[in-house]
């Protein structure tokens, strides 16, 4: 009994998390499209919603279980997954408030890496995984997508250039639907993944799925929920990273909004293809950074760059820091489910007072302003 | 420092986004440079011109489409 009731506050934490997800990358997606008018902010997120929907039901392999290779599988529990979930919801919350796009992938790995070294030590902990898996295709990702977008426009210029500004225009922006189609897509399948493979893990964990990898299967009721809870989000917007990625990084022309999203999609589904893991965040904002950069260096706001860039350095020990007090604070109740709903309450009321407070001062960002 | 970074899978990885990238946005380029000038020749009643333009354009959509679907499924497949 025990156990279900922590296995339902996993779910539930997990599909929260989803749901961040979804509305935390909204603007990978629709940021640019937005700038350059390719399409109206409420058309774009409902767009972004629909095709993450869909990707969510394109391929159910899991393959990318949830820190897969860096962390000790053994030592994983529940509560450690709960645990680093929160880690993961917080800083995506963070990192919204202050309009900084980070990845939500790594904020959960980072939830996890921290809540399994407070529960079992640094021996649970695969150094060498977390370098290969995080943080050297963190540092490869920006760059990479900035140099492929900052070639992509200057052959687009170089093509395009002496033909009349409007018919061009005209047609970047109906390029951007087909190349903001192909990266919502794109992340629908990636991301939605992560959290079926969370819950599924937590079914197996539980004893709901058999542990055998030959019966391996995801619940039809796990894709389902997981797929409307990355739409839900995607459908809400994250407007202040929209805001930053579409305007306060570079103003772009639609030229410029289709090579950076045209390239981020190609570095994502070749990272897909070689099984490297990139970020999609990471590639889309160096994307952005690369095509303004390219036309002038100037015309690129590198303080944002930079904000965004200590923002991606503080995404994992940040998270991880979060998901280990969130453990170490459960395990003041024991062992039990007592801990993660006495945890559970305090964000649930913590949320709303924050909510409330919102209310009072007057109304959020919203697409009118993205 | 082998095991934490693959060079092999990164420089195919490097290499295909630049090529990719680039090939995909040239291709879209040539599309709606092919349009346009499909479009002004024809007003002008230059017909050949405007065909052959036509047929850049045709072409060059017809590679993006391709692209489209090949992401398409490499999204199913992976």
């Amino acid at each position: 009994m025990e156990s279900d009731v922590i296995l339902v506050i996993v779910v539930v934490t997990a599909l929260t998390f989803d749901f961040t997800n979804g509305f935390h990358d909204t603007a990978n997606v629709v940021a640019t499209s937005i700038s350059t008018r390719a399409m109206s902010p409420r058309l774009a997120v409902g767009f972004a919603a629909i095709l993450n929907f869909v990707g969510a039901f394109i391929s159910l392999k899991v393959a990318a279980t949830v820190a897969k290779g860096i962390v000790s599988a053994t030592d994983v529990t529940t509560t450690i997954i709960f645990a680093g979930l929160v880690g993961a919801i917080a800083w995506n919350l963070v990192t919204w408030y202050f309009g900084l796009p980070s990845s939500s992938s790594h904020a959960l790995i980072g939830g996890v890496v921290g809540a399994t070294f407070v529960a079992a030590g640094t021996s649970a902990i695969n150094g060498e995984g977390l370098l290969s898996n995080v943080v050297v295709p963190a540092l490869i990702a920006p760059v990479l997508a900035f140099v492929a977008a900052a070639l992509a426009i200057l052959i687009a210029y170089r093509i395009v250039g002496r033909q009349r500004p409007g018919p061009v225009n005209r047609g970047f922006r109906a390029g951007q639907v087909a190349s903001g189609g192909m990266l919502a897509l794109a992340h629908g399948t990636n991301d939605a993944q992560k959290t079926m493979g969370v819950i599924t893990l937590a079914l197996i964990a539980n004893g709901n799925l058999s542990s055998d990898p030959a019966k391996f299967h995801v619940p039809e009721w796990v894709v389902i929920s997981s797929a409307a809870a990355i739409a839900l989000g995607t459908y809400t917007g994250g407007w202040r990273i929209i805001r930053t990625m579409g305007s306060r990084i570079i103003k772009m022309n639609p030229a410029q909004g289709f090579s950076a999203q045209g390239a981020g999609a190609v570095v994502i589904l070749a990272s897909s293809h070689f099984g490297y893991p990139l970020s999609t965040t990471q590639v889309i904002s160096g994307g952005v950074m690369g095509a303004g950069a390219a036309r002038r260096l100037s015309a690129v706001r590198w303080g944002v760059a930079g904000n965004i860039a200590i923002a991606w350095v503080l995404t994992l020990p940040a998270s991880a820091a979060i998901g280990g007090v969130v453990y170490g604070v459960t395990r003041i109740f024991g062992t039990g489910a007592l801990g993660p709903l006495i945890v559970s309450i305090a964000i649930l009321a913590a949320g709303a007072a924050v909510f409330a407070r919102r209310l009072q001062r007057g109304s959020p960002i919203t697409a009118a302003e993205g | 420092m082998s095991t934490i970074v693959d060079t092999t899978t990164l420089l195919d990885l490097v290499g295909v986004s630049l090529v990719a990238a680039v090939g995909v946005t040239a291709a879209f380029s040539l599309a709606i440079l092919g349009a346009t000038r499909f479009s002004d020749l024809r007003r002008d009643g230059r017909a050949v011109e405007a065909a052959f333009f036509g047929v850049v354009t045709a072409l060059a959509l017809t590679a993006c489409v391709g692209a489209i679907v090949y992401g398409i499924v490499e999204i199913q497949t992976k």
